[in-house]
């Protein structure tokens, strides 16, 4: 930008701040060559100009400061030499100094020691009563994965004391069966196949689908209908004729006739009482049908239950059973810190 | 600062910081204020603040927040302007802990501050000087003026026995 009589009170007053480029304080300075009347009037302002003031450094006027240690000690600073003798100000040296200065005059040692007294103290008996208002709680946090779980936890234990409160079980109806129907249609009755079990782990060897087929003519065509119940390739199917014999609902076996029964591993607990009518019914396999599934007892589910409301709520819920000689429960205890509950179970 | 770390502030300061302020304020329920409020601007920037910082922020908020409420008080006054002059005591005193109490009270505000820094919580000049917002010379002066107007109240050294 070309300086001008319009606009060089800007540039002056940047130069005065030192806002100026080399190159535009240098320009400014020739225009005031060329502009002497200008000059004249930058001069005065330069002068008087407080914008020139505050670009002067300051002085530095430390040196005008006493040092307490280097002053002689006299009738005018003894006070405020008791002062800093007691404040911790004094140098070794000019303590001595006060020391001796005070010798033996009963009056300036009197009056050094009150200085010594003057210091006020805390009365301790003065608290802020119920700090509790002042402090904050570790704030909750949240973590809903978890919450889930544990609630799911919470839940089973909270299902299976309203169960055990409610039922009776026996000690067969305490085990789940493990139960596999496989079977097919020959001559109006359903045959054990003689699929493997494995005996040793309790289990199915194999849980995949096992699919029978057996065809068989039909005695009584009018029963074909009742034949289409269990015409099916699923398991949910399974589970019905397997309900079916529980209720006993199921059509006596002359019933049966030719039918195609598809029926996949079905692991399924059966009433105790509906067994043997399974077993003459199907005429399973009387093992398979009770073979043992990995037990997992209403005790356990308790346990676990109560393993995840303590984990919630960082309790000590603790849950103890006992059971009589053929595994059954017949007393349990609830208990924590604060509170113990017992019960017997109801015996139908 | 944990928040277990600021709990362990209000267990070790609380009471400090409520004596230096019910010194000065001479109020109870005011003093309590002022301890809360203190506290409540600590939380709200303990995660900012250091432990070892904190007895320093605290006692220097509490400080700024006690001159807040007495300018509020007293709005037309400088706080470092009221300057009570010490009346020579004819009084007979047994107990000069009491003679203190009562000479300390009639201090300016500043001049009790400082010295209640000085002598309750230990804090050198450096340290009050960060905490009141006065300069060091400044601290020195008016801790200097406080002593010097304890000693007068006193009156004559006879009077203590």
């Amino acid at each position: 930008m070309k300086i001008t009589h319009g606009n060089y009170e800007l540039f002056a007053i940047n130069y005065l701040e030192g806002k100026l480029s080399p190159v535009e304080a240098a320009a400014f300075l020739a225009f005031l060559n060329e502009n002497s009347d200008i000059a004249e009037e930058f001069d005065r302002i330069r002068k008087i100009s407080p914008l020139s003031i505050s670009a002067e450094k300051s002085f530095d006027f430390s040196y005008l400061r006493k040092d307490i240690n280097s002053l002689e000690i006299n009738e005018n600073n003894f006070e405020e030499m008791c002062i800093g003798f007691h404040e911790g100000d004094l140098d070794k040296k000019t303590k001595e100094r006060l020391i001796a200065y005070i010798g033996n005059n009963k009056q300036k040692l009197q009056k050094f020691e009150l200085y010594k007294n003057l210091r006020t103290e805390p009365d301790k008996s003065i608290v802020f009563s119920n700090k509790s208002i002042l402090k904050q709680k570790e704030p909750v946090t949240i973590n809903f994965r978890r919450v889930a779980i544990l609630s799911a936890f919470a839940a089973a234990a909270m299902l299976a004391t309203v169960f055990m409160l409610r039922y009776q079980p026996s000690a067969q109806q305490e085990n789940q069966f493990v139960e596999t129907v496989n079977s097919h249609n020959k001559e109006n009755t359903i045959k054990d196949v003689q699929l493997p079990i494995d005996s040793s782990s309790n289990k199915l060897a194999n849980k995949s689908t096992r699919i029978i087929q057996a065809e068989k003519k039909l005695t009584r065509k009018a029963e074909n209908e009742l034949l289409a119940v269990v015409d099916t390739n699923n398991a949910d199917d399974d589970i019905i004729l397997i309900s079916m014999i529980e209720s006993g609902t199921i059509p006596v076996k002359s019933h049966y006739s030719t039918a195609t029964i598809e029926l996949k591993s079905v692991t399924r607990a059966i009433l105790p009482e509906a067994q043997p009518l399974a077993i003459e019914q199907l005429k399973v396999k009387g093992t398979s049908l009770y073979a043992k599934a990995t037990q997992i007892t209403v005790n356990e589910i308790i346990q676990t239950g109560i393993k995840g409301i303590n984990n919630m709520v960082e309790g000590d819920l603790k849950f103890e059973s006992q059971t009589d000689d053929k595994g059954r429960m017949v007393e349990f205890a609830l208990s924590s810190e604060n509170f113990n509950f017992k019960r017997k179970v109801r015996s139908n | 600062m944990t928040i277990a770390e600021y709990n362990l502030c209000v267990e070790k300061f609380a009471d400090g910081i409520y004596r230096f302020i019910l010194k000065n304020l001479r109020d109870n329920d005011r003093s309590r204020d002022v301890v809360q409020d203190t506290y409540t601007k600590l939380w709200v920037r303990y995660g900012e603040v250091s432990f070892e910082k904190a007895k320093s922020y605290l006692f220097t908020t509490a400080y700024h927040t006690m001159i807040d409420m007495i300018r509020k008080d007293k709005p037309l006054t400088a706080i470092d302007e009221i300057v009570a002059m010490p009346e020579s005591n004819t009084e007979q005193y047994s107990d000069l802990k009491e003679v203190l109490n009562e000479a300390v009270s009639k201090l300016p505000e500043v001049q009790r501050s400082v010295l209640l820094l000085r002598d309750y919580e230990g804090y050198n000049y450096k340290e009050i000087e960060e905490i009141t917002g006065l300069n060091e010379s400044q601290v020195k002066v008016y801790i200097y003026r406080a002593r010097q107007f304890l000693m007068q109240y006193f009156g004559t050294i006879e009077a203590v026995i």
